[in-house]
């Protein structure tokens, strides 16, 4: 009925992969015999010892640098001792000798520089990738604030309407003869402009949910794996260990799937966020099951600093938010994008410690309907 | 002698706009209201009016070069600039281009209402 029990841990890697990759030191190891013989056996004005390039560049796939340059001195090393050997039993005159001694030469450089240019290329794919990362980061903090500079605005006009009429009534009646009629215009005014800066929040998170949803058939399962492996990258880098525990029998629910997918980075993401300072373990799980009432269910649960208590129901209000650089935005748009989908988000806490937060989507022709 | 006195206001946002008119009426001052910088310049209130309290962004001209317009033209109205979309390089200009008070929205009343009474009395010590 599950996919793989907790015990097990993350579920296994796709096997051609992983065995391409034990594959490859052999097959390097290979070519590295095969260099060597033909090295010693050719004439000595055959750089056949260049090719060692290749066992390089082959082993800068599996190799991390210090091993990368041990396998780079093993090359120079066979070389001198393929030289060596050629000289001592193959060759028959000292002018064969020299020119093997300088395509000797020849090839260990080549080793060297490509195995130098390997490992610089690597530290600049490293920096390369650092610096997309920051920019996709940042560009997310700059779209936001300009957001929320933008929200703000639009809010602050009602807003300083609402002020101005809540001050003009009272002074309509304090005056020494109230003017009961300027005050109800007034108070009239204040209602307008209270409703003007409801419906303006309302269309923000339209906007977030961009009017009615795709309605197509999805595998939540599919779907959270997917996620899963697109976050895969930033767990591994704040050491979390992702699991799934995703059921077998999970009927495909009718939704909207970049929204759907949305809401799990976002629960992702928190419960990343959550892990951030916590010492010992760091498990983000990952669950699906049907529920007896017959709804997918996809939880999300955490071993971070938890919900913060009484305030847990706050968590889903707009702008309400208890990360230092949050926009509180995130649970927010999540849970009108699960009721958008008739269904429910909620948290609670997870034992012995961090959170859970876990929603439902009706399936089946109940969702069709 | 407060009657005399005419608050021209000029904001694109109906709410405040409607707000700030009658505010200045319940506090007994004469108001106008104006939903652009150019409806203000056309009606030929400026020269009648003792102050000026206008928004920084409306479609057309901003209250900042609404003020600017009206120094170069000699006419120089006491200016109150109100804004929606705050931040501090904005108040540092306004008030170095001279306009008298710089309020971020959503203002208080008494917040407004020293302002007001400081452009006023500016203008009444400079005699006119």
């Amino acid at each position: 009925m599950i996919d793989s029990p907790p015990s097990m841990g993350p579920p296994p890697d796709p096997a051609p992969a992983r065995q391409r990759a034990s594959l490859l030191p052999i097959a390097t190891v290979a070519v590295a015999v095969a260099i060597f013989i033909a090295d010693t056996f050719t004439p000595p004005d055959c750089i056949v010892g260049g090719l060692y390039v290749v066992v390089i560049l082959m082993a800068g796939r599996f190799c991390e640098a210090r091993r990368l340059w041990q396998v780079a001195l093993g090359c120079i090393g066979l070389t001198i001792v393929a030289q060596f050997l050629a000289h001592r039993y193959v060759l028959e005159n000292d002018q064969a000798a020299y020119i093997g001694i300088f395509n000797s030469s020849v090839t260990i450089v080549a080793v060297g520089l490509s195995c130098y240019l390997v490992l610089r290329g690597r530290t600049a794919e490293a920096a390369m990738r650092q610096a997309q990362a920051d920019l996709a980061r940042m560009s997310r903090v700059t779209t936001m604030g300009e957001l929320t500079a933008s929200i703000a605005h639009e809010v602050n006009q009602p807003i300083a309407g609402v002020v101005t009429n809540a001050g003009a009534c009272l002074r309509w009646l304090a005056a020494d003869k109230p003017d009961l009629d300027k005050a109800r215009e007034a108070a009239s005014r204040i209602v307008r402009d209270g409703t003007r800066a409801a419906e303006i929040i309302s269309r923000i998170r339209q906007v977030f949910t961009r009017g009615s949803p795709e309605q197509r058939a999805l595998d939540l399962n599919q779907m959270t794996r997917e996620t899963a492996d697109l976050l895969g990258g930033e767990a591994k880098q704040r050491q979390v260990a992702v699991k799934m525990e995703l059921a077998s029998d999970l009927p495909q629910i009718v939704g909207d799937r970049i929204q759907l997918q949305q809401v799990v980075v976002n629960l992702i993401v928190n419960g990343l966020d959550a892990m951030r300072d916590v010492e010992g373990t760091r498990d983000l799980v990952l669950r699906s099951r049907l529920t007896p009432e017959g709804e997918a269910m996809v939880s999300v649960s955490d071993t971070g600093v938890g919900l913060p208590g009484p305030q847990t129901d706050q968590l889903f209000d707009a702008f309400f938010t208890t990360k230092p650089h949050g926009t509180g935005m995130g649970l927010s748009i999540s849970r009108s994008i699960i009721e958008a989908h008739r269904g429910r988000l909620w948290a609670t806490p997870n034992t012995p410690r961090g959170a859970i937060f876990q929603f439902v989507i009706p399936i089946g022709d109940d969702a069709q309907a | 002698m407060q009657e005399t006195f005419l608050i021209s206001v000029v904001d694109d946002d109906e709410s405040v706009r409607e707000a700030l008119v009658d505010l200045m009426r319940s506090h007994g001052y004469l108001a106008e209201a104006y939903e652009s910088a150019a409806s203000f310049l056309d009606s030929g209130r400026a020269e009648a009016t003792d102050c000026l309290i206008a928004d920084m962004h409306m479609p057309g001209m901003t209250g900042l070069e609404l003020h600017g317009r009206l120094m170069a033209e000699g006419a120089s109205i006491p200016t109150i600039l109100i804004t929606a979309r705050h931040n501090e390089g904005l108040r540092a200009r306004s008030l170095h281009q001279g306009v008298c008070c710089y309020l971020p929205k959503p203002f208080a009343e008494d917040e407004l209402m020293r302002c007001l009474h400081s452009a006023l009395g500016d203008r009444g010590e400079d005699g006119a």
